[in-house]
């Protein structure tokens, strides 16, 4: 029981607090999110197998955990409304060349940030060469360029 | 025929499916199992070992696991007291296979024997039943089986014995 419940604690709060620190955090591989994904693994190992090191508690505290995430990804698929609380819903941040900068700034993109992804995913240039830019539910940004005339 | 270039191979996607299924039944099983305490650990797998005279107890963890810490919950009845003090007695197997790291309270001393280690403690005369603590870490996996008695002096004095299964 008790390796049941450390790991749905530990499970549920990641889950809560990395949906809440926004979209951006698991998607950039800048250093300082790297960084901390480290200590968070480190802080979380140690809270999870406390003095117990046998391989029993490790394989079931897997094999919970596990299960736990085959479980949330077959409610998130019969119930759209769990898929949505869970994973996050898409945004369109540039509409038709303009940048909106209103959803932007709560989303905590800048200008940069979408032309990188126009240069990296698309070989673009300028601004006026996207139509529309859209942050997925994972926190990249795709990028749908102007139709060549 | 699909059109693509794809390396598709339908009849094996379908027994990888089936075979995940099953995969995820075991998982639910095994969880289940943990919940109800089959690896130890939890609210059902601790156990009573009672003497036949009813004046020695003890509280263990009938599964439990490597390095896992486990308590050995003693208790004793206030008539077993002997001139001011509790001898208590555990087979030398058992110490050996369970590493005992914290007596609680701590033993006035510590008795080899043939087989066995009889702890004396100081007893104050009480009304009630006395208590000791073992803090034990499994040394091996497996089963174990363990005896603890009282050394009142008397021919067939009180003896316990239990069985503990460790897992790795």
């Amino acid at each position: 029981m008790d390796i049941f419940l450390r790991a749905l604690c530990i499970y549920v709060f990641l889950l809560v607090i990395l949906r809440i620190s926004g979209k951006r955090t698991l998607s950039e591989t800048t250093a300082f999110d790297f960084v901390l994904l480290l200590i968070i693994a480190e802080t979380t190992q140690q809270a999870l197998l406390g003095q117990d090191y046998s391989i029993t508690n490790a394989l079931l505290l897997i094999a919970t955990l596990v299960g736990f995430d085959i479980l949330l990804s077959i409610v998130k698929q019969r119930w759209k409304t769990v898929e949505e609380i869970l994973d996050g819903v898409p945004l369109v941040i540039v509409e038709k060349g303009r940048p909106l900068m209103e959803r932007m700034n709560k989303a905590r993109v800048d200008v940069d940030d979408v032309l990188s992804a126009a240069r990296e995913k698309q070989g673009l240039k300028r601004m006026e060469q996207i139509e529309y830019a859209v942050l997925e539910r994972n926190g990249t940004i795709s990028i749908l360029p102007k139709e060549q005339p | 025929m699909p059109e693509i270039e794809v390396a598709e191979n339908l009849k094996l996607q379908r027994k990888h499916w089936r075979i995940e299924r099953i995969g995820w039944c075991a998982i639910l099983l095994i969880v289940l199992a943990e919940v109800l305490g089959a690896f130890g650990g939890g609210p059902f797998s601790t156990a009573m070992a009672v003497s036949p005279n009813g004046s020695l107890s003890a509280e263990y963890a009938r599964l439990s696991r490597m390095t896992h810490p486990s308590l050995l919950q003693v208790r004793i009845d206030e008539s077993a007291v002997r001139g001011g003090e509790v001898r208590l007695w555990l087979s030398r197997d058992y110490v050996d296979d369970m590493q005992v790291q914290q007596v609680t309270p701590q033993p006035k001393s510590i008795e080899i024997g043939t087989g066995r280690l009889t702890y004396m403690f100081d007893a104050a005369p009480t009304s009630g039943p006395l208590r000791i603590t073992f803090a034990l870490q499994a040394q091996r996996m497996g089963k174990i089986r363990g005896a603890a008695g009282l050394d009142s002096g008397r021919a067939g004095g009180t003896v316990i014995r239990f069985s503990q299964f460790i897992f790795p």
